[in-house]
């Protein structure tokens, strides 16, 4: 426990703190049979350790060596321990089908209870595939932890590059839209190959930029107790941050603005090459001055089916875009040896990247911010949680670095009478079978109910769903009086 | 498949994906436009008609003015109030929905053909089959529209999913009796039990009501299908003690050991916008929710007076 402190507080980057249950399971079942602590002291122990350093990396579940449920009793007061505190976290629970189901509802029953996103609920075996895709040998692939936002990796074997990187999609899109336009595009799908290569040549310029930066990383950014606690870096005398020091080096890129782009080539290939409304100059110019005196014209690009909405249309779209950034940057390799990975989220930029990257063709102001992730734009699905989890399912996460779902949920959206945490999980199950690697679930908060009072017309307040007696009703449209009777109605401090 | 060629398209006033309150488990809800029934409290008015028709949503309006230019009947104008729909003159072509850029103009009542509504609703069987949920068809009142709700309900049958049927009861018993043969759980209203007081408050008596709730009771005292009995609680209608005893008594005397759930529903009020915006008075406009206590002990009267407690649930918010 000592150790795990120290190394939280010196730890820099490229790993996770490990699976926090199988570290210490041998300590504790030593601890417990020597009569040195009891049950009740390791839970107060880890719950201190918690409220201390909040929010660390820690996975639990997940399997053992032999693919086996290797769930023990740590990970359960692991749990437990957080449920003492509540507030911000950053636990994992790996799920996978033969998960001990009293130890997954305890997790779910958890998070409903503290609505707060903790833990994170992640589907182990498509961590373990994306990693056996990405090189991994299965000696080692069994034993990768979730390790950051949506991060993970093998622990002490690998060196995961990320979050220090931004593939920003609308810039390739910006720049094809207006080689298409001055090279007279007359379909679709040429539009589409010059984004292609101008997306190629993005990735490119990014992998220099990250060659440049490995050239120097194990001289001025060096993780010396990371090194100490991998395999091999004592024995090559390397930083695990060097060049040939571990035995997996991966860069995994954000990509930021998959949905708007997709949502945006969508709108294109409706309006302007299929119905012919407008001309792609016209589109470019539009953008340009941030649809100055344009507004009928970006609200109908604006209503163009939207990715969200379980819609094969723009469904479609938004896996070919993915696939097409995914195949690029698995294309590359840097000078570790390694090659990156396309990572479906983004964790800060969506919020104050959009203003200097202007508008968009999916009818996105500049001054809006872009979609979270590979999470649906802010408003734009409106057909329900499950039809949302369905469009974002179409993407196989085994081939990406993760991408989490995000979900916001009023607490009345549970009926009376079924437990919260039987919900949670049937609805985690659900989306982890139809292929999903990472659910946060929130249950919102109060100060967002009033700011969406304040200004309803946000698209950011859309999506809010409050079940009001025999139906659901979102929170922006409903009358005035009623929302200020909800909000005195909602007891947040007793979920 | 002669049948289903000439099968007319349902008029649909809303779809609800995910919801978890018109059965078990996870259910798409589909309404069917058309009610024989005006109650007072209707919870949605623009469900009544079986007609398609339009309303503006002001909020959303950029004053383009497109679809006053594209109504063929004159029916649109605008004043300083925003845009004024004479309703006497629509004809519910909804010309003015689709050239609306702004989605202020909205449809009451969309045709759906059968096909795609089956394809909609089998979009989420992985999660009913998760969650023990499946299909539920309301409205309005589902059976206003029966030949469409028969091949439907058959179409979620043949597709395997689990169907149930949300209605008032207020329907030709031969239709009825179609539609029940495809509903695995039947979700039926009761607000009165005073025939007088029934015809007052919902523009019809009790006869044809009762009637197909005795059919129903035969079918799910045979294992044919399941019965859930819900009352909204009505202020100054039916949110009263002896009003509820009254039911609770019925209940008990003519449907014992059918009756899986009774759920009471607290009354909300949120629906008054719908109302402004359909230029329709509502005398429920301006009460709030009903407090705890006062469901609490309604609650209290109905579980006594139905002779099985554990069966009844309290749904919808109160004031605390």
């Amino acid at each position: 426990m000592q150790f795990f402190q120290l190394a939280e507080r010196i730890i820099a980057h490229g790993n996770g703190y490990g699976r926090f249950d199988q570290l210490l399971i041998g300590f504790y079942r030593r601890d417990l049979a020597a009569g040195r602590m009891t049950s009740d002291q390791a839970r107060g122990w880890i719950a201190e350790l918690f409220l201390k350093y909040g929010g660390n990396y820690f996975a639990v579940g997940g399997r053992s060596r032999e693919g086996k449920d290797a769930t023990n009793e740590l990970s359960r007061i692991i749990l437990e321990a957080y449920d003492l505190n509540g507030g911000d976290n950053n636990l994992g629970v790996m799920w996978h089908e033969e998960i001990d189901p009293a130890f997954f509802n305890f997790a779910c029953e958890v998070l409903g209870r503290h609505g707060t996103g903790s833990p994170v609920l992640i589907s182990y075996d498509v961590l373990r595939d994306s990693e056996l895709r990405s090189g991994v040998s299965e000696e080692y692939a069994w034993d990768v932890a979730y390790s950051g936002c949506q991060w993970y990796c093998v622990v002490g074997r690998e060196y995961n590059d990320q979050d220090l990187n931004s593939l920003v999609l609308l810039q390739p899109m910006q720049r094809a839209i207006h080689r298409a336009v001055a090279e007279g595009v007359a379909d679709f799908e040429g539009l589409f190959q010059i984004l292609s290569a101008e997306t190629l040549a993005t990735a490119k310029a990014l992998r220099d930029f990250k060659n440049s930066t490995y050239m120097w990383q194990s001289r001025v950014w060096p993780e010396m107790v990371t090194s100490l606690c991998m395999h091999n870096t004592i024995e090559r005398g390397r930083d695990c941050t060097d060049a040939g020091a571990v035995d997996y080096n991966l860069t995994s890129v954000n990509t930021l603005g998959v949905p708007n782009v997709s949502d945006s080539l969508y709108a294109i290939k409706r309006l302007v090459f299929e119905e012919k409304r407008y001309t792609l100059a016209e589109v470019e110019l539009a953008v340009g001055t941030d649809w100055e005196g344009k507004e009928l014209m970006r609200r109908e690009f604006l209503n163009v089916e939207k990715f969200g909405n379980d819609l094969s249309g723009p469904d479609a779209m938004i896996v070919r875009v993915a696939e097409m950034v995914r195949g690029h940057l698995e294309s590359l390799r840097q000078n570790k040896g390694g090659h990156f990975r396309a990572s479906l989220f983004q964790y800060m930029g969506h919020t104050y990247a959009g203003p200097m990257l202007g508008a968009t063709p999916d009818g996105r102001h500049a001054t809006e911010p872009l979609a979270h992730g590979m999470n649906p734009m802010h408003g734009r699905n409106t057909r329900g949680l499950t039809a949302t989890a369905n469009s974002f399912c179409k993407v196989d996460f085994r081939k990406y670095q993760g991408g989490s779902f995000q979900i916001e949920l009023e607490p009345s959206y549970f009926p009376e009478g079924i437990r919260r945490a039987d919900l949670v999980e049937m609805f985690a199950r659900t989306f982890f079978k139809l292929g999903g690697v990472q659910i946060n679930l929130n249950i919102i908060a109060m100060e967002k109910l009033k700011r969406a009072m304040e200004e309803p017309e946000k698209p950011e307040y859309q999506a809010i769903v409050v079940k009001v007696t025999g139906y659901s009703s979102h929170f922006v449209i409903m009358d005035r009086k009623f929302q200020e009777e909800f909000i005195q109605r909602v007891n947040y401090p007793a979920l | 498949m002669h049948a289903l060629d000439s099968l007319p398209d349902a008029l649909v006033f809303d779809i609800s994906r995910n919801s978890t309150h018109d059965g078990p488990g996870i259910r798409t809800t589909v309404f069917l436009s058309g009610c024989p029934l005006r109650c007072r409290w209707c919870q949605n008015p623009e469900s009544q008609q079986n007609t398609p028709g339009v309303w503006w949503f002001g909020r959303n309006c950029i004053g383009c003015l497109s679809c006053i230019a594209v109504c063929a009947n004159q029916a649109l104008s605008h004043s300083t109030e925003g845009i004024v729909i004479d309703r006497s003159r629509c004809g519910g072509c909804q010309a003015c929905v689709s050239s609306c850029p702004a989605r202020a103009m909205q449809p009451i009542g969309v045709r759906r053909n059968l096909g795609d509504l089956l394809a909609e609703v089998e979009k989420d069987r992985i999660w009913y089959e998760a969650s023990g949920g499946g299909v539920t068809l309301s409205g309005g009142e589902p059976c206003s529209q029966p030949e469409f709700a028969v091949e439907f309900l058959t179409g979620c049958h043949q597709r395997g999913l689990h169907t149930a049927l949300d209605t008032c009861g207020e329907a030709p018993t031969p239709d009825f009796a179609r539609i029940l043969d495809h509903v695995d759980l039947l979700l039926f209203d009761l607000k009165h039990c005073d025939d007088a007081a029934h015809r007052e408050l919902t523009g019809a008596g009790l006869a044809t009501i009762h009637a197909n709730l005795r059919q129903a009771a035969r079918r799910a005292r045979q294992g044919e299908m399941k019965l859930w009995i819900r009352t909204p609680l009505i202020p100054g209608a039916n949110a009263d003690a002896q009003v509820l005893a009254a039911i609770g008594e019925f209940i008990r005397s003519e449907l014992d050991g059918v009756v899986e759930r009774w759920e009471l529903c607290a009354f909300n009020p949120s629906c008054r916008t719908k109302y402004e915006r359909l230029g329709m008075p509502w005398q429920y406009a301006d009460l709030g929710l009903q407090s705890e206590a006062e469901t609490a002990a309604l609650l209290a009267v109905a579980r006594s007076a139905c002779g099985r407690a554990e069966m009844v649930r309290l749904q919808g918010i109160r004031r605390s």
